[in-house]
């Protein structure tokens, strides 16, 4: 992927963002954005990256390479209500902010370290849309991960036809 | 003009009509159909064709785009309490289509498709035994049945051979054997909680593989069916390709469909039964189409009203004419009344020390089961209460991952499940509610839904006999836990409201009066002798056992019986 192409359709330019994670350097034009959302592209790439941040990928195994970012988007558009989509999108702007101020860099530039601490910090915040914020991404975040083929299949042995039951199985040491 | 009349008349008219194509009236069907009978089956739901109509029944969870939640745009209409899935949608019914009343708390579960409930049940199926048949006779409530054991025995025997059972011989005097394939096994922990009260209580407690409706080891007549064994997928709710469990669209609606003797017609949410009064007979039924809302009329020798208990109730009582102004064959005033369910309010659970050597692996999709043990032989002198309750135990070994972080140990965490250190038993009670005559449905007097049909209203509550009942279950199961050694026992009364068990019955009870009955041992009407009702509706009392396989076998005698009657020109 180009960078810069993708800078542009991300819109990050703009938004103050000048370089892509480095996660980011595998993704096409189409993949970046989900063009029919209601978060902006800005927004969207803030998400992966919050979603990165609570699990990031080790082996091509993590949130983004199991494509949770998507799955997310996509959730908050169409399965939550207005307020809590909002409260969402605004929180990813404070976050924002809280990274360019604390380290001055963006979210997604700051590292692995530094964005856990942001969030960390959304999780014992007083301010309960700060709370709610963080709870919801992240119980979203990991049941689209749990969820997802790989993790499933690979990770829990889910077999979607597993043809027999055995209640009687030796735990191997 | 009147020629056109009878030609149309004629092309409506059926040897047979069913309303209902669910559990029971899948089984009335495919027995009329197989005697020869010409036969109409009416449904208010749309169709549901076998595989065809399952789009969720091969998905893995990772397929459903938003993992099973439900976008808020298909939400509208189906009520806010519900809990809705995107696996199961497809069966879900929206507020709309027949809102009732509940007088005091109820809750009505509704499957309008073809095939019913059958689509959705947990096929749990164990036969009653006159302990059962006798209850009412020797406990003096409601009326004597009837019918014994000895007259619905070949009748399980023959559904239980068509529909494929799994389960073992148990040799049990309170849940006769049944026909059966292999069982799905108990697990390690139940074959050790299965010692262990044998241990304690000897002959008075069991615990076995409960019965269900999954073939195991498909025999010839299943593979007749298009079905094959069940494999174990456990998401027999969204419908199964395979056919591994019985449903009325597996198995009785396609065969009975074979024979070419069936007519089934969706969509018709039929309004009342028509008696005429000159030929003191009914002569057929009439029917909204839930499309163009017209009211139209279809015709035939005999009608089985099999639109599960309550709706089957509905419909008798919005049978009026100026012989039955009170409802069809309600001389007595008894329609409606002595509704009973079962008392599923008791839960409890406890952690089993030791196995932790051991695990699962796979997929079940059935339980073990305590049969009733409570006043069996004889009423007991220290039991407060009158008949027993069933139970339904579940074990397993579960894992869990400490979320508790975020970032790699989070993944790690995700990644790597622990076993959890103990099995954990869950169980829950299947209680018989003892009939009473307030616990009652009637019509309503002003509201009707959008069909002008006048909306049902149940008014149903617990007694003190369910509230003992519970409080022996937590009572006992405690005990039981304990002589095996469970520990963190937990049990509650949670207190639902009557329906939640999915078990409604009676209102339309059998009986050998007139007087006290609404139906005789064949099912018919005492005062209109060409209507069956054979589903729950019939049920004098309601035993502890799931009630579905009873059920059907009493749908198939009164079948074959109608069907001998029509031979003989009785009906
Ligand atoms: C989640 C769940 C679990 C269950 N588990 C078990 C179990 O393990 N064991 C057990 O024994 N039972 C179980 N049951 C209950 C079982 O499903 C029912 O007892 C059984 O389906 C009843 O059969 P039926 O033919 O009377 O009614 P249904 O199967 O409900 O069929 C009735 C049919 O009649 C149609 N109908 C209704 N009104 C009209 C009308 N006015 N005109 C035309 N058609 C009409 C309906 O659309 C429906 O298709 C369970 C039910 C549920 C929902």
């Amino acid at each position: 992927m180009k960078r810069r192409e993708a800078l542009k359709t991300l819109g990050l330019a703009a938004a103050g963002l000048v370089t892509l994670p480095a996660w980011a350097s595998g993704w096409t034009a189409r993949d970046v954005a989900i063009k029919s959302s209601t978060f902006s592209s800005t927004e969207q790439a803030l998400l992966a990256s919050v979603a990165d941040t609570i699990i990031p990928a080790k082996n091509n195994v993590g949130a983004i390479p199991q494509e949770v970012h998507k799955f997310l988007v996509r959730l908050f558009d169409e399965c939550y209500e207005k307020e809590k989509r909002e409260n969402i999108k605004r929180q990813l702007n404070v976050m924002n902010n809280l990274a360019m101020k604390d380290f001055d860099s963006s979210f997604m530039d700051s590292s692995q370290q530094q964005r856990e601490q942001i969030l960390l910090s959304f999780s014992e915040s007083e301010d309960e849309s700060e709370q709610e914020f963080f709870q919801l991404v992240k119980i979203e975040t990991i049941r689209g991960f749990r969820t997802s083929k790989v993790v499933m299949q690979d990770y829990h042995g889910y077999r979607l036809v597993p043809g027999f039951y055995n209640g009687n199985v030796d735990v191997e040491a | 003009m009147a020629n056109l009349n009878i030609v149309s008349k004629k092309k409506r008219t059926y040897d047979a009509i069913v309303i209902g194509s669910g559990a029971t009236g899948g089984w009335a069907a495919k027995e009329l159909c197989d005697n020869g009978l010409n036969t109409l089956v009416l449904e208010r739901g749309r169709d549901v064709k076998h595989i065809e109509d399952y789009p969720t029944a091969s998905k893995a969870p990772w397929e459903f785009e938003f993992r099973g939640t439900v976008p808020l745009d298909k939400r509208t209409g189906y009520g806010s309490g519900k809990r809705l899935r995107m696996e199961t949608l497809h069966w879900q019914l929206k507020d709309d289509e027949q809102p009732y009343i509940a007088e005091k708390p109820f809750r009505w579960f509704r499957g309008y498709h073809v095939g019913g409930k059958s689509l959705l049940w947990a096929r749990q199926t164990q036969r009653w035994s006159n302990f059962d048949f006798e209850g009412p006779v020797r406990d003096g409530f409601a009326v004597d049945w009837p019918i014994r054991y000895r007259d619905i025995e070949p009748w399980y025997d023959h559904v239980e051979k068509f529909a494929g059972i799994a389960g073992d011989k148990d040799g049990i005097p309170e849940l006769p054997d049944s026909i059966v394939q292999p069982a799905i096994d108990l697990n390690v922990v139940e074959h050790y909680f299965k010692e262990k009260i044998k241990e304690h209580y000897g002959d008075d407690r069991h615990l076995v593989a409960a019965r269900c409706a999954h073939l195991t080891d498909p025999q010839e007549i299943h593979l007749q069916q298009g079905r094959s064994k069940c494999l174990h997928q456990t998401m027999c709710n969204r419908g199964c390709n395979l056919g591994g469990y019985f449903s009325s669209n597996a198995s009785t609606i396609p065969w009975a469909m074979k024979t070419g003797n069936l007519t089934m017609r969706p969509d018709s949410v039929v309004h009342s039964v028509i008696y005429d009064d000159e030929k003191e007979k009914v002569t057929g039924v009439r029917v909204i189409d839930r499309h163009s809302k017209e009211m139209m009329e279809f015709y035939a020798n005999i009608v089985f009203v099999n639109a599960s208990a309550l709706n089957s109730n509905m419909i008798l009582m919005n049978s009026r004419s100026n012989r039955f102004p009170n409802g069809l064959g309600n001389d007595n005033g008894l329609l409606g009344k002595y509704i009973a369910w079962h008392n599923y309010r008791g839960n409890a659970s406890a952690s089993v020390p030791g196995f932790e050597d051991k695990k699962t692996e796979g997929r079940r999709p059935s339980y073990a089961y305590i049969p009733r043990f409570r006043n069996v032989f004889e009423q007991e002198s220290d039991v407060d209460f009158r008949r027993g309750y069933a139970v339904g135990v579940s074990t397993g070994r579960g894992s869990n991952t400490n979320t508790d972080t975020i970032g790699d140990k989070l993944r790690e965490n995700i990644l790597n499940p622990e076993l959890n250190e103990n099995w954990h038993i869950g169980t829950w009670m299947m209680g018989e509610t003892v009939p009473l005559e307030k616990n009652h449905v009637r019509l309503s007097k002003d509201k009707t839904d959008k069909y002008g049909i006048p909306q049902l209203i149940v008014s149903c509550e617990w007694d003190e006999n369910d509230d003992n009942m519970t409080e022996d279950y937590l009572q006992e199961m405690t005990a039981m836990f304990k002589r095996a050694g469970f520990t963190n026992i937990d049990v509650e009364d949670t207190h639902s409201p009557p329906g939640a068990d999915i078990h409604e019955m009676g209102g339309v009870r059998m009986g050998h009066d007139p007087e006290t009955s609404l139906i005789n041992k064949w099912n018919q009407l005492h005062h209109a002798k060409n209507v069956f009702v054979t589903d729950g509706a019939c049920m004098t009392s309601t035993g502890s056992q799931n009630p579905t396989l009873t059920f059907m076998a009493l749908t198939a005698r009164a079948a074959n019986y109608a069907f001998e009657e029509l031979k003989k020109g009785n009906l």
